[in-house]
């Protein structure tokens, strides 16, 4: 929009759409999900939740917020500047993810050292693409989100804490993020008394 | 609609009518800006009450600026809102003809 008053609307109908706090618990749930794979056997559960995530997100939506705030579908700039952010942020993630593999599987012949630095390399290899992502769809939080996963990283290596405590810190504090925002969008927009009269 | 303009009609004769009216402009503006919503978003995003903004919204489906369509998301009704390529049109040539007036009017 070259307009400056109409990109505003824009935006403010998009933030309409990623501001009620869903995404944020559902990515706290997923670096909660990354830390339970370090620590147990379920080594699946990051790809469960990857798979569940966004039906989940989509089913959510419609039946919590959309009558609340109603139904948009966004301007076809957005949608293609969404989609490209989207694949940015997952190739970024799957590169990163398969370097992090490698550094596993290969972890008997990296020596102590780089063992020593796990927890911030897991932030870092997580906390890149949420970055990225956060920066390409405009939700600047994620950013934050990415910091502090780095910052709970760095504090678990500091103070020798067990393995995924940085992703569990972090990871609760993503989710709490995210009831915060939820709770505050389901108190700022109760559900409309007459909803059947909301026709034309 | 507008009507022809006169050879030394005021610039405003030209403006659009239909568009003009403060709560309708409120209302393309937003429509403009997005692909389609239903009534409960435009009514949530303009701050429009749930009358004026039918009246205004049937105002401008009888100009053709406005498509309505009605449908039905499981068992809940759905009035989706979307701005016709006339309607598209119109707004874009208003903002046109409103920029000049505005920028003399700020000299």
């Amino acid at each position: 929009m070259e307009n400056p008053q109409l990109s505003e609307l824009e935006r403010r109908a998009y933030r309409a759409v990623v501001d009620d706090g869903l995404l944020d618990i559902l990515l706290g749930i997923m670096l909660l999900g990354f830390g339970l794979v370090t620590t147990t056997d379920v080594d699946y559960l990051p790809a469960v939740i990857l798979v569940i995530a966004f039906p989940l997100w989509r089913r959510l939506r419609s039946t919590l917020i959309e009558p609340r705030i109603g139904h948009v579908g966004l301007h076809a700039s957005r949608m293609s500047k969404i989609r490209r952010g989207k694949r940015k942020a997952m190739a970024l993630f799957f590169l990163l993810t398969i370097a992090l593999i490698a550094f596993i599987l290969l972890k008997g012949s990296l020596g102590s050292q780089s063992m020593d630095l796990r927890s911030i390399i897991v932030a870092v290899v997580l906390g890149i693409p949420i970055a990225a992502g956060g920066f390409l769809l405009e939700m600047k939080r994620w950013v934050a989100y990415a910091l502090l996963m780095l910052a709970a990283g760095i504090f678990e290596h500091v103070n020798g804490l067990a393995n995924a405590t940085g992703l569990f810190l972090s990871g609760s504090a993503v989710v709490a993020s995210g009831l915060f925002l939820l709770a505050r969008f389901l108190y700022r927009h109760p559900v409309p008394p007459n909803e059947a009269s909301l026709d034309v | 609609m507008s009507e022809p303009s006169q050879p030394h009609a005021h610039p405003l004769s030209d403006i659009d009518r239909v568009v003009h009216a403060p709560a309708r402009l409120i209302i393309l503006s937003q429509l403009y800006v997005i692909e389609s919503a239903d009534f409960l978003f435009i009514q949530q995003q303009t701050g429009l009450t749930q009358g004026n903004l039918s009246s205004h919204m049937s105002n401008l489906e009888a100009a053709g600026y406005v498509a309505i369509e009605k449908s039905f998301v499981g068992k809940r009704p759905r009035t989706l809102l979307r701005l016709t390529d006339s309607g598209r049109k119109a707004f874009q040539t208003y903002v046109a003809n409103m920029r000049p007036l505005l920028d003399v009017l700020g000299d």
